[in-house]
């Protein structure tokens, strides 16, 4: 899931991969509020997993989405 | 830079159906060679060919990055000519940090393709299939905005839409930006991602698109006595000014002068010219006037003519009176019709037959309308010779006329 979060972010959001760390947050990777919701909504089309607006805060970080993530994704 | 004075171009960034790039555009139009060709995504369309941009086409691959997803098909066009325009100016981000940058890009639809996916996303799942770029990607002023983002231009910002003529709009204003000392470099042009069904389905309404299916290599033949009308185009044309003075202090190449600009409206019909161009004559006028050159002294014109009979017609006429001593040509005979890129893209060709001395042929054009038979067409090959003054015409839906005039370096 980590893997596929971080491609999300390269590929769709043009976030350089050696600039996409796990510690840091959605903000400081560039992602605005736009761009969050538009996470959120990607995450729904590839992954099937719907994740709220406090989820995919740009203050939190990749691992914490990650986390999100996968936790829904197994639920 | 006096009130009145030139711009220098300095820079020319072309993604068209003749071509990605400034070379392999000029080496297309001059050969004359049609771009139309059949599209699987117009079988269901009433007309099903069109002039599009090579499929090498990728803005990933150009620039390195994931920008497909993010911006509208016209911006991507527009971003790559802008980027290739500040390339093959040498204004690199030192050269322009310290410059006020303007940027001005004329447009007739804007996001077009971003709205027609989010209309289908709307109608066939419902308003919670309607993307969070949406709006972002759609709005009609992204696109200068975008290219404002990508490449750190801060000085005024704005889009122009004057249908058909929005190009050249965009370079009359930007021209007026520098002459106004409100920047210093102003990047220019227009764009248009404008092949899709419902457009074609649009247009074939009005009956402006020529349905030359059984010859669409020929369907788009400017100024020829069996016009039928235009064949739809995308592409972007984008070309960075600057005052003479600042382009010779860092020995910047200048391809042309922009020495003047007209605009006027018909205040005639919606879609069709006034009978006699009165609004075009005088859009010459006041272009020439700008430039402080008499109509009758214009050595080169590229026509708006796309195709149409009553179009072609009615300019081939407003020249024949107004620039008499002009050799004449019109790009589209190649391109197809870009739409609000138009203007742009036949700037920059002006430009280039200016600095390379050489005036590409109407492809086509076997016999002239009776209308054109008054004019010094080029047909065949490109026609090399002395041209020091050029016009670019340009005509938009609304009654808008667009007039640039160019003068050699």
């Amino acid at each position: 899931m980590r893997t596929e979060l971080f491609r999300i972010l390269h590929e769709s959001f043009d976030v350089p991969s050696d600039e996409i760390r796990s510690e840091k947050t959605l903000d400081e990777l560039g992602i605005d509020s736009v761009a969050a919701l538009e996470l959120s909504e990607i995450l729904h089309e590839r992954l099937g997993v719907s994740v709220s607006e406090d989820e995919v805060s740009t203050q939190n970080t990749v691992e914490q989405l990650a986390t999100i993530v996968t936790k829904k994704a197994g639920a | 830079m006096p009130e009145n004075g030139p711009a220098s171009i300095t820079g020319i960034g072309l993604v068209t159906p003749a071509g990605i790039g400034r070379s392999s555009n000029w080496a297309t139009v001059c050969s004359g060679r049609s771009t139309t060709t059949p599209l699987d995504i117009l079988a269901d369309a009433p007309v099903g060919f069109a002039s599009t941009v090579p499929s090498t086409f990728d803005i990933d691959r150009f620039t390195g990055r994931h920008l497909s997803r993010q911006y509208d098909r016209s911006t991507q066009f527009a971003l790559v000519a802008a980027q290739a325009a500040l390339n093959d100016a040498e204004l690199t981000p030192t050269v322009r940090s310290d410059a006020r940058i303007a940027v001005v890009i004329g447009t007739a639809f804007g996001g077009i393709h971003t709205f027609e996916d989010n209309h289908t996303r709307f109608h066939t799942t419902g308003p919670t299939a309607v993307t969070t770029r949406f709006l972002p990607k759609g709005l009609v002023n992204m696109v200068s905005g975008i290219l404002s983002i990508e490449l750190r231009a801060t000085g005024p910002n704005l889009v122009t839409s004057t249908a058909c003529a929005s190009g050249a709009t965009a370079l009359g204003v930007g021209l007026d930006l520098l002459r106004a000392d409100s920047a210093d470099i102003v990047i220019a042009g227009g764009t248009d991602a404008s092949v899709t069904p419902l457009l074609v389905a649009g247009f074939h309404k009005l009956r402006a698109l020529s349905r030359s299916q059984h010859r669409l290599r020929q369907a788009s033949r400017p100024f020829d006595r069996d016009h039928d009308g235009f064949v739809l185009a995308e592409g972007a044309g984008i070309l960075t000014l600057e005052r003479g003075s600042d382009a010779a202090q860092r020995g910047a190449r200048t391809y042309a002068k922009l020495a003047g600009y007209g605009a006027t409206a018909d205040a005639h019909h919606i879609t069709a010219p006034h009978p006699e161009g009165r609004g075009a004559k005088e859009a010459i006028h006041a272009a020439c006037r700008d430039a402080g050159i008499a109509p009758g002294d214009i050595e080169h014109v590229n026509a708006h003519a796309t195709s149409t009979p009553t179009g072609d017609s009615i300019e081939a006429a407003v020249l024949a009176e107004m620039t008499p001593n002009a050799v004449v040509t019109s790009t589209k005979g190649v391109t197809g019709h870009t739409m609000g890129a138009a203007g742009a893209i036949e700037a920059a060709y002006t430009a280039l037959a200016l600095s390379s001395q050489t005036i590409p042929p109407v492809a086509h054009l076997e016999q002239p309308c009776a209308a054109a038979r008054a004019l010094d067409l080029v047909t065949g090959a490109p026609r090399t010779g002395t041209f020091e003054t050029a016009l670019s015409n340009s005509f938009g839906f609304g009654g808008h006329n667009a007039v640039l005039a160019f003068t050699r370096t």
